[in-house]
């Protein structure tokens, strides 16, 4: 006991003088700005909160689950000062020199992008911390909770707030590793935390997940476009020899030169790759349906508002960065980007609409939503006009972070109250759940795109507004792609809706309150932070046009200054558009609405249809897709590994040299053993190595 | 230059039959042979050297004088980990190393 | 040749001296008592004789008399920063060795021999880090490695420690014949052991000799490459890291690696810098395959120290690049350099890590590893710390030196097109190497843990029940430095990279010829598709005629490269213009140096 209350006080006193060191550091910093260390208080602040969550844990309960959250409120804070600056068009920048050898300075900027999107991640936080509260009471482990929740917000903000992609990179890092904790944060793998109907199979590969399987796959897939965009980083550094943005783009001769040796839209594509795993995009999707092992409250974090997000803030960030400095030549890059977003999100969509698990179903719609964003993004880049996609794409971004993050909770709620993961067991609870049915039927129309009344309407108008002006070549059919997803999704929501909402009650729901278990709503400190998002996805709404016309200016002015893009034109009500997403919402939902809550026809009235099943078991089995990459990545690379140690020494040296031959054959003879161990096997590989050295120095020297 | 040419095939074919040696003998003491075998062809091409060269010099004599010696002090702990390896396996059979593997 | 004295004040000489009286009276110590002292007093006079070598090197530093970078004078030893760099990684490897073997063998007899043999053999890693003569270089590096032969076995009783060290010595034996077999054939070619000498006697050698230097060149780089653990000189590495005592592991993957690494660089490196062959591609191949050998055996084993062992392999894949890459690239042996500095750190502690483990569970099969992360926090932790920096995870040291050497592979993609290519293997490389350090971690604090049946009780305490586990304090204390060190310098690395900086601050090695050479070298007309090498040396005139005492200021100027031009004499008229008709040179570099004559005291 002395010996931890001894090295906390060598901790505080650490912290401190590190406190003191740093205050003056700023102090007298010539470019010292008020505003800009609030700036690096809002991912400092959440770090710090995650270094103390032990400490917490030690002193009571009540401070270990209540401290975090008045980190993540405090960071808000911070946050929302920023926002003054963010309505003048204005940025504040800050940096500190970190490794003077090598040039490489530790900056943090604030500019409309930024404030937006780091008010946008430090808002939701917050609620979603707040929740947290209620919805993981009574776990035994909530000081790792506590520390990876907040050790995931510090690492977000790092990124959204970075000025240079050296720290993003490390934000990056860190919300990866953040996220791979919690992912299997109930790693004792019981059976019901398991994603999956357990004992399906396609291919011979299991289609249910257990927490730390599911950890670990994301952790490996995020890792795969984490190298891929490290590299695409590196290659940017070597011909600019700055990882900031503002330097970057100041002298593009870097761009200039990669262009001329065909460098740059491959550097520009690594990149993004880091942004397809980081985003769950199709082909680096799997892993985000399988993290729904974890706790719903970081799914509804991490899954749904901030981290998968992360890619497309990355685009954000970077797109124009291409758009500016290369124009035409990076045009390649725009289209990988778009295609991967509308192929994911066709793709995520037509396997929600069969999925039964309800919180699979919301993994789904969140990657065919973000599908959507970069969707918008990448035909900006297409366009004559940058700025109306990429407020579109970012307007998305914000509205999808609000309804998801709400539908993500309300689920949350449900799972409490059925006790039970799958919507086939749930069934009639608006009546028993009045708060959470409204708040989620809100959520779910924003998603499903309600004419008018919801935010998600309007975002997706944008979208759709954006692809039918863009003059890009395959526009039109990037725009059926959207409205036939567009489609799905309103069909999968009134499905979910209907499916836990409405119909009579499943005899899984009969059979709890047979035991006593009374469906009742859940408390307060839960529906209120959903029911928040969900009353603002409706204002937003309301306000759509109006929101859409200031934000659209808000980006001009943002990539006019930030970046030197110019934009001509307002914002105008495109009938067309407008016209497509009602029609899209109708026929979705109207579909939706006969089967599901109606209940006029039954589903399986459609299944019964052989060429109908068979498509079905494909969505359903994922495309298949899932069990490719086992086989490919999983089952392929272990074998050549057991067959590297075990064989390599046998098979691959004994085949090298011909000129060995008798000697081997001799050999082989007085040694008969199948493993290594034996000192001759190694002295001999030595022996070879040196021929194998002489012969290649030999054949150098010619 | 003929001179040397000779010396320095003999060296150049007892480092083969120090490493043929130590490739196939079986025996730890044969492969200690071997080792010694090496080094002195080492030496062997040393003082040849030293003293054929087109400007000979003694470095290379003493350069071989410290290699016997290096190798007797290597050679005196190899008979010394044999005899701890005797007591515990009976024999000095290089055959029967095997239990790290892989 | 005449060899001068030797200053007896520079800090090779005093390293010895200390390591030498500490190692030579240790055994003394228990020479009149009936039992032995314990391994704590041994211990502690060893820790405090390494301490002592490692603060004269920083006072030395600090004092700013050591020369920066590598310099080759006539003399068997020079005391440079190249040196002090790599001493001081080797000696915190041999001090982190030595306080866990406190612990870790405390059971074990004959503790005075054990640290006088660890001590004697760091004698020989540091003069072997100092060296300038290939005889120099043969002895240290016999001195450092026969008596980590008998280390390696210093269990007698454990069947296992003695297969390894059978094993080890084998391997080591060859490759010492090997050493001095090519080291005889170095001299033969070029009448000399001065590392110097065979620079400048290798440029113009004669047309027959060249099979034999090629012989040579191949039989270093096998005896060094089985020391750096290079495929296909490997073998020997994953018994034997497995089979000996968990220290000496340690102490032979993280120190003496790194003495192969500084013996390779000077010899192979600068010598066939002059020869100009191809093996620079060469030594890639060997890094892509050491690397991924390293990394695929690692996936499928059971057991820790295997798969240390076989990480080992893989980083010293890392460690080539920069090597392969060092004519081209000055940062690429910086990042080397560096690598080698964080390495010797992240492996000695996760070795010592496992140690600590063992020594409570008593195995050390990662199935059993199990829920260790609640119930050893402290020692965990450092091990995932360890895994993570040895993975490349920001923001730990070892990101910093790959991200170096990466960027040192891509940038020097302009001059050779093989370049990147190595970067990309390296990334991959470390992608696939933290699949198997997450799988240890996972295993550690991801899964249940397991009832240990033969949890060593003297760790333990508490109600039963209620179990805890008190983690080895000494092998704690260790540990703690080396997190201390991977975060501190992840977070900071700048100092560090200044002193790799310092220690290569140029891979153009003409500069740091001796300078009694008093005379301009013109490259032979007939050098065969190399590139021209030329050096001048002007010493400042005295005025009176004389010049060439100590204190005079001399002026290196050296042009490698394919372009004609043309040099000043020493009496300003021009020497002519020079050979090179080739036009697809890569090597262009005009370095200037200004250096002192003579010693500085």
């Amino acid at each position: 006991m002395s010996i931890d209350l001894s090295i906390i006080a060598s901790i505080i006193v650490l912290a401190a003088g590190v406190v003191e060191e740093s205050a003056d550091r700023f102090i007298h910093n010539p470019e010292f700005d008020a505003l800009a260390i609030n700036i690096w208080l809002v991912w400092i602040l959440p770090m710090i909160g995650a270094m103390l969550s032990p400490l917490f844990g030690r002193i009571g309960s009540r401070v270990r689950d209540t401290a975090p959250a008045v980190f993540a409120f405090a960071s808000a804070v911070m946050a929302s000062t920023l926002v003054p600056v963010a309505l003048a068009g204005d940025a504040v920048h800050s940096q500190y020199p970190w490794i003077p050898d090598l040039g490489i300075k530790a900056g943090v900027v604030a500019d409309t992008l930024s404030i937006i999107m780091s008010n946008l991640v430090a808002w939701i936080s917050f609620l979603i911390m707040v929740y947290s509260i209620g919805y993981m009471k009574g776990d035994p482990n909530l000081v790792r909770y506590w520390f990876f929740m907040n050790f995931f917000i510090g690492s977000m903000q790092l990124i959204v707030l970075s000025d240079n992609l050296l720290m993003l990179f490390f934000g990056w890092e860190g919300v990866g590793l953040a996220s791979y904790a919690l992912i299997g944060f109930w790693y004792r793998d019981r059976v019901k935390d398991y994603v999956g109907r357990i004992g399906h199979h396609a291919w011979g590969i299991a289609q249910y997940t257990s927490p730390s399987h599911a950890g670990m796959k994301a952790f490996l897939m995020t890792r795969a476009g984490d190298a891929a965009m490290l590299a695409g980083i590196f290659l940017i550094f070597i011909h600019a020899g700055t990882f900031e943005y503002k330097a970057l783009l100041d002298d593009p001769a870097w761009a200039h030169i990669m262009q001329s040796n065909g460098l740059l839209v491959p550097a520009a594509v690594l990149i993004f790759v880091g942004a397809i795993g980081k985003s769950a995009q199709f082909p680096l999707h799997e892993w985000l349906l399988e993290a729904m092992t974890g706790p719903t409250s970081v799914s509804a974090l991490i899954h749904a508002a901030t981290m998968v997000k992360a890619g497309v803030f990355l685009v954000a960030r970077l797109g124009p960065l291409f758009f500016a400095v290369a124009s035409i030549d990076a045009s390649l890059f725009f289209e990988v980007v778009t295609w991967v977003g509308a192929i994911t999100a066709f793709m995520l969509a037509s396997q929600a609409i069969v999925n039964k698990e309800i919180k699979k179903v919301l993994a789904y719609s969140t990657g065919s939503q973000i599908g959507y964003m970069l969707l918008a993004l990448g035909v900006a880049g297409l366009s004559a006009e940058f700025v109306n996609g990429y407020t579109a794409g970012l307007f998305h971004l914000a509205s999808h972070a609000m309804f998801k993050a709400s539908l993500f909770m309300a689920a949350g709620g449900i799972l409490h109250i059925a006790e039970s993961r799958f919507m086939d067991d749930m069934g009639g609870l608006r009546n028993h759940a009045r708060k959470t049915y409204i708040f989620m039927l809100a959520g779910a129309l924003s998603l499903a795109g309600a004419p008018i009344i919801t935010s998600g309407f309007w975002s997706k108008d944008a979208i759709f507004a954006s692809l039918l002006e863009s003059h890009y070549i395959f526009a039109p059919a990037l725009f059926w792609i959207a409205f036939l997803t567009a489609m799905m999704t309103a069909f999968y929501t009134i499905r979910m809706v209907g499916m836990v909402m409405f119909g009579s009650k499943s005899k899984h729901l009969q059979e709890l309150e047979h035991h006593g278990h009374k469906l009742h709503d859940v408390g307060a400190i839960m529906w209120v932070p959903f029911g928040v998002l969900a009353g603002l996805t409706i204002a937003l709404g309301i306000a759509g046009p109006f929101v859409e016309e200031q934000l659209h200016n808000l980006f001009a002015a943002f990539l006019l200054n930030s970046y030197g893009i110019e934009s001509h034109g307002e914002v105008k009500l495109h009938p067309e558009a407008i016209a497509s997403s009602v029609i899209a919402f109708g026929i979705g939902s109207g579909l939706g609405y006969i089967f599901y809550i109606r209940r006029a026809l039954s589903p399986e009235v459609v299944a019964r249809s052989r060429v109908a099943y068979a498509v079905y078991r494909f969505l359903e089995n994922r495309w298949y897709i899932n069990s490719m990459y086992y086989w490919a990545f999983v089952i392929a690379p272990l074998f050549a590994s057991r067959i590297a140690w075990r064989y390599f020494e046998m098979v691959v040296i004994d085949g090298i040299n011909p000129a060995f031959q008798f000697a081997m054959a001799w050999w082989s003879k007085v040694v008969r053993y199948m493993q290594t161990g034996v000192v001759q096997t190694y002295i001999y590989a030595f022996a070879v190595g040196i021929i194998f050295v002489l012969l290649i120095v030999i054949a150098g020297g010619e | 230059m003929a001179e040397i040419l000779d010396y320095t095939i003999v060296s150049i074919i007892l480092l083969a039959i120090g490493i043929y040696g130590l490739t196939v003998k079986r025996n730890f003491i044969r492969m200690l042979f071997a080792v010694e075998i090496i080094v002195n062809a080492a030496n062997l091409n040393l003082v040849a050297f030293s003293r054929l060269m087109p400007s000979p010099n003694a470095t290379g004599q003493t350069f071989a004088l410290f290699s016997i010696a290096i190798a007797a002090a290597e050679v005196a702990v190899g008979l010394a980990l044999m005899i701890v390896a005797y007591r515990i396996y009976r024999n000095i059979d290089i055959k029967g190393l095997k239990r790290l593997s892989g | 040749m005449v060899i001068s004295m030797v200053d007896l004040y520079s800090t090779p000489i005093i390293l010895t001296i200390i390591l030498g009286v500490t190692g030579l009276i240790l055994p003394l110590l228990d020479a009149f008592r009936r039992r032995d002292m314990s391994h704590k007093v041994h211990g502690s006079i060893a820790f405090g004789a390494l301490i002592l070598s490692i603060a004269v090197i920083l006072v030395r530093i600090a004092s700013g008399s050591i020369p920066l970078g590598i310099v080759f004078t006539d003399q068997v030893i020079a005391d440079d920063m190249f040196g002090s760099f790599f001493s001081i990684a080797m000696l915190i490897v041999a001090i982190v060795a030595v306080v866990s073997s406190i612990e870790y063998m405390r059971r074990v007899p004959n503790p005075g021999p054990y640290y006088s043999l660890i001590l004697l053999s760091s004698i020989g890693m540091v003069m072997l880090a100092y060296s300038t003569d290939l005889l120099m270089l043969i002895v240290a590096w016999e001195l450092m490695s026969i008596p980590t032969y008998v280390l390696a076995a210093f269990k007698k009783k454990d069947p296992l420690a003695n297969e390894a060290a059978i094993k080890y010595f084998l391997f080591g034996a060859l490759a010492s014949g090997m050493l001095i077999y090519a080291a005889s054939l170095i001299y033969g070619i070029t009448g000399s052991t001065n590392i110097a000498a065979v620079m400048q006697a290798l440029i113009s050698i004669d047309q027959g000799l060249r099979p034999l230097a090629f012989i040579a060149l191949a039989l270093l780089i096998a005896g060094f490459g089985f020391k750096m653990a290079l495929v296909p000189f490997h073998m020997w590495i994953p018994d034997t890291y497995e089979g000996a005592p968990t220290p000496i592991s340690a102490l032979l993957s993280a120190a003496t690696k790194k003495a192969g690494f500084a013996a390779a660089f000077k010899a192979v490196i600068f010598g066939m810098l002059v020869f100009n062959v191809e093996w620079s591609l060469m030594l890639a191949v060997i890094a892509v395959l050491t690397m991924t050998i390293g990394n695929l055996a690692a996936l499928t084993q059971r057991s820790m120290t295997r798969i240390l062992a076989y990480s080992s392999i893989s980083q010293a894949g890392y460690m080539l690049i920069g090597l392969s890459l060092a004519p081209y690239s000055d940062l690429a042996m910086q990042g080397a350099l560096f690598h080698v500095m964080n390495h010797a750190v992240m492996k000695s502690s996760a070795f010592i890590a496992a140690a600590g483990i063992a020594l409570v569970i008593g195995t050390m099969n990662i199935d059993q590893y199990r829920g260790i992360g609640r119930r050893m926090p402290l020692i965990s932790l450092v091990m995932a710390v360890s895994l993570l920096a040895l993975a490349g995870v920001p923001p730990l040291n070892g990101f910093w030196s790959k991200f170096i050497l990466f960027a040192a592979a891509v940038n020097a993609g302009s001059t050779v097109s093989w370049a990147p290519y190595l970067a990309i293997a390296g990334i991959l490389n470390s992608a696939l190497s933290l699949g198997y350090y997450a799988w240890v971690i996972r295993r550690m604090y991801f899964d249940e843990p397991v009832t240990i049946p033969t949890v060593n009780q003297s760790y333990v305490y508490g109600r039963a029940g209620v179990l805890k586990i008190k983690e080895p304090r000494l092998i704690l204390a260790t540990l703690l430095f080396a997190l201390a060190f991977m975060v501190g310098f992840g977070v900071y690395p700048a100092p560090l990279i200044a002193f790799s900086q310092a220690s290569v601050p140029s891979s153009d090695v003409f500069s740091l010829l001796p300078i009694e050479v008093q005379s301009n070298i013109v490259s032979d007309q007939q050098r065969y598709g190399g590139s021209s090498v030329e050096m001048e040396v002007e010493v400042e005139d005295h005025g009176d005629g004389s010049h060439g005492s100590e204190g005079d200021a001399a002026t290196i100027t050296t042009v490698v490269g394919y372009e004609p031009s043309t040099l000043e004499g020493e009496d300003g008229t021009d020497t002519g213009s020079t050979n090179g008709d080739k036009t697809d040179g890569e090597l262009n570099a005009t370095t200037n140096a200004t250096s002192t004559i003579g010693h500085k005291p």
